[in-house]
């Protein structure tokens, strides 16, 4: 006979939306659709045993609930048990050490000192940095300079996003020897290149395209759904809106912002210090934007996974936020 | 951790005067096995006073230019007329 209670797995995580509900497999990275009605029986079983559940929601169709709980067991998505206080659910909390967690500079070597930059980031114990090198703009030499300024940093990963230009004049094996020095980068991407393809000797690290990334091309990519199934992102949307949730961008004329998309900016590195800025509450004010307080994301059962790189509106009457209406996100809310 | 299969390193001989544990032994995959840490690349960082620093990736994409949407797929080794690199 099978232990008296059912339960799911810490890292199967049921999600309720409007029309229908999403099981969160955190460990796996994949989702499962499933209906309303199978979210009631799992927090059903929680704390009651399986034949209480049995006959509250299917007295007449005992076939209809074990079928279900079928299902559960099949997906290897639960386990039998007769002690459910010994399993307590996953912790929802998320916390950082980092004021800042990614950073987003937009270089052109010409209008404000990467360098100072860089100091008041470690400052902030930013942990991600990436580099947008405008098209045609900055030498070799300056960005190994730059590269060079990395070590010794917090910085867990640096990612840079270069011009093809920017290595011509270089022996062809200068990019994957500015990789090599500078153990900080993680990926480099070298656009408006000549071939496409995958680095010999880096292949995951570094990688060449034709297409010159600043243009379009972005614009296409915007609207393509991205989910992202892990602990780390799913207890983050909990509490906060895990894009714009303690980042800070940096224009190529210094502007500091939410995000490079945005036209509107909180001050300059040239004038202002950017822990006095990204401490303001209007700076802030997107990091609180969860998507349970986003109108029309809020109703989605993949709103806890949904990657939503967007502008958001707040609206002080609601207390929410929304998308624009000419905004691509609207087009992924469908 | 990829799990190739359950073997043993031992000879006939030194097995019965082992336990039979060792009969049984999980072989993995060296590259998958985490605190090997093949293939990961350290750096230093003076705050931490570290000369370990892991390089790490983020849970999430760093910024709203996610890098796999700029590589048209399935992305091939460089062609032979490219550069060494």
């Amino acid at each position: 006979m099978n232990p008296n209670y059912f339960l799911l797995y810490a890292h199967n995580i049921p999600v309720r939306g409007k029309e229908r509900a999403a099981l969160y497999n955190l460990q796996a990275g994949h989702i499962l659709c499933i209906p309303l009605v199978l979210t009631d029986l799992i927090e059903a079983m929680r704390t009651a045993p399986v034949e209480t559940v049995r006959q509250q929601f299917a007295p007449t169709r005992p076939e209809l609930f074990d079928a279900y709980l079928n299902f559960l067991l099949r997906n290897d998505l639960g386990f039998y048990t007769d002690e459910p206080t010994l399993f307590p659910p996953l912790s929802l909390q998320w916390d950082t050490p980092h004021h800042i967690q990614t950073a987003v500079l937009d270089l052109d070597f010409d209008q404000y000192d990467p360098v100072a930059v860089l100091d008041q980031l470690d400052g902030l114990q930013c942990r991600h940095v990436e580099y947008r090198l405008q098209t045609g703009r900055g030498t070799a030499r300056q960005l190994e300079a730059l590269m060079e300024a990395n070590q010794g940093r917090g910085f867990r990963s640096v990612s840079l996003l270069i011009d093809y230009q920017t290595a011509l004049g270089q022996p062809p094996q200068w990019v994957h020897r500015l990789y090599e020095a500078c153990p900080k980068i993680e990926f480099m991407l070298v656009y408006n290149a000549p071939y496409a393809g995958k680095s010999r000797t880096h292949p995951a690290h570094i990688q060449f395209i034709q297409d010159d990334i600043r243009s379009a091309s972005y614009r296409a990519s915007a609207t393509r759904r991205r989910h992202i199934v892990n602990v780390g992102y799913f207890t983050e949307a909990q509490q906060f809106n895990p894009y714009y949730n303690r980042r800070v961008c940096i224009s190529q004329a210094g502007e500091i912002k939410n995000c490079l998309q945005h036209r509107r900016s909180f001050g300059s590195v040239l004038t202002d210090r950017i822990d006095a800025v990204v401490s303001r509450a209007d700076f802030r004010e997107l990091w609180l934007a969860s998507p349970d307080r986003v109108a029309g994301l809020r109703d989605s059962e993949l709103r806890y996974c949904l990657f939503m790189p967007h502008e958001l509106v707040a609206d002080p009457e609601t207390g929410l936020f929304r998308f624009p209406a000419s905004s691509p996100a609207c087009q992924l809310l469908v | 951790m990829h799990v190739l299969d359950v073997s043993t390193l031992f000879e006939p001989e030194l097995l019965d005067r082992l336990p039979i544990n060792y009969r049984y032994m999980t072989r993995l995959e060296t590259s998958t096995f985490g605190e090997h840490f093949i293939g990961q690349r350290f750096s230093t960082s003076t705050a931490h006073y570290s000369r370990d620093f892991i390089t790490q990736g983020l849970y999430k994409p760093v910024s709203d230019w996610v890098y796999p949407d700029f590589l048209p797929p399935p992305l091939a080794p460089l062609p032979d007329d490219a550069p060494d690199i």
